[in-house]
């Protein structure tokens, strides 16, 4: 009798087990593939993917929350749908940055929907320049401070290559990305110089 | 005296024909990027039919805004006259009931005319950034 009872619990656990391990390779194999960007959306959206375990799956996820509402199918869609999108990734980035407070990733995809998270994204990576880029046109969006970021910009070449696509873009923001640029050291004046006369068309 | 069951039985067969003839004569997305690889009249009188069966079909708004968005990703992304695209877009952003949405696809319209991409991150992200 005590025989059968162990041996159902260890199926019970075994079976626990493996439903753990499945649920967990959805999510992480969920960013592996290459999908349309209208399939990852609506993951997203519907809650169907959420943070693998891995970093590499939430870089993934938090990649999507990041780039996807920029994206034509994004744009294009219902209101309703594009704040659940927003929603999930505001959700998932509460719960990561709650366990992860210095995963920057996160708390940039948390202010796209709350714009005080920002503060928090620029503490954790402030250096990066794809995050930088990222920042400073939300930061432009929500008409705050980015001078921060147009500063870390201006610092490596792909940065300056991006704030002088920004600045021929962006004309109501040239004023201010000029403003930075002239508090900058000489040789990133000329550099960006150069990025916007070979970016012009 | 009818009998009850070959009534039920025409009325089903009349029910499923009404359907069916509706959607043989449906204009769908498809249909209506090919109709763009013509001409501007061809493609907006296209447009219209498509989203114009869906409300006398009696689609309700969030299904004709999803029509509306579905139909717009797809003329972007055809290979029909840029003005084309652009007119089209505009046409079925007129459709639209939510304000918000018209009001993006009014920009992707605008961008595709203006042949650019508009202000999106300029940067790629950096595979094992440790950020």
């Amino acid at each position: 009798m005590a025989r059968h009872l162990s041996a159902a619990v260890l199926i019970a656990v075994s079976a626990a087990l493996l439903g753990f391990a499945l649920a967990n390779i959805r999510s992480e194999l969920a960013f592996w593939s290459s999908a349309p960007e209208a399939a990852r959306f609506a993951a997203i959206a519907s809650g169907t993917v959420t943070p693998g375990t891995s970093l590499f799956a939430k870089d993934r996820y938090f990649s999507d929350c990041l780039d996807l509402p920029d994206s034509l199918y994004a744009r294009a869609q219902p209101s309703d749908r594009r704040a659940a999108f927003l929603a999930a990734c505001a959700d998932a980035a509460r719960s990561v940055t709650a366990a992860m407070p210095t995963y920057a990733r996160a708390w940039l995809a948390l202010a796209l929907t709350d714009i005080d998270a920002l503060d928090q994204a620029r503490a954790t990576a402030p250096e990066v320049a794809w995050l930088a880029d990222r920042r400073l046109l939300l930061a432009l969006r929500h008409d705050t401070e980015p001078t921060r970021d147009i500063a870390v910009l201006l610092t490596s070449a792909a940065g300056t290559r991006a704030l002088a696509a920004h600045y021929l873009a962006m004309p109501e923001s040239r004023e201010l990305f000029l403003s930075v640029a002239e508090r900058a050291p000489l040789d990133q004046q000329r550099r960006f110089l150069s990025a916007i006369k070979a970016a012009a068309p | 005296m009818i009998n009850p069951i070959f009534t039920s039985m025409i009325a089903v067969s009349l029910l499923v024909g009404s359907v069916a003839a509706e959607d043989v004569f449906a204009v769908t997305t498809a249909d209506v990027v090919a109709a763009c690889a013509a001409d501007t009249d061809t493609c907006l009188a296209a447009v219209r039919a498509h989203l114009a069966a869906l409300k006398a079909r009696g689609a309700d708004a969030a299904t004709i805004d999803q029509a509306v968005a579905d139909l717009v990703v797809a003329l972007a992304s055809s290979s029909a006259a840029r003005d084309v695209v652009v007119a089209a877009i505009r046409e079925a952003a007129a459709f639209s009931s939510d304000t918000a949405q018209a009001a993006r696809i009014a920009e992707i319209a605008a961008t595709i005319a203006a042949g650019d991409v508009g202000a999106t991150a300029a940067i790629a992200e950096i595979p094992g950034s440790p950020a």
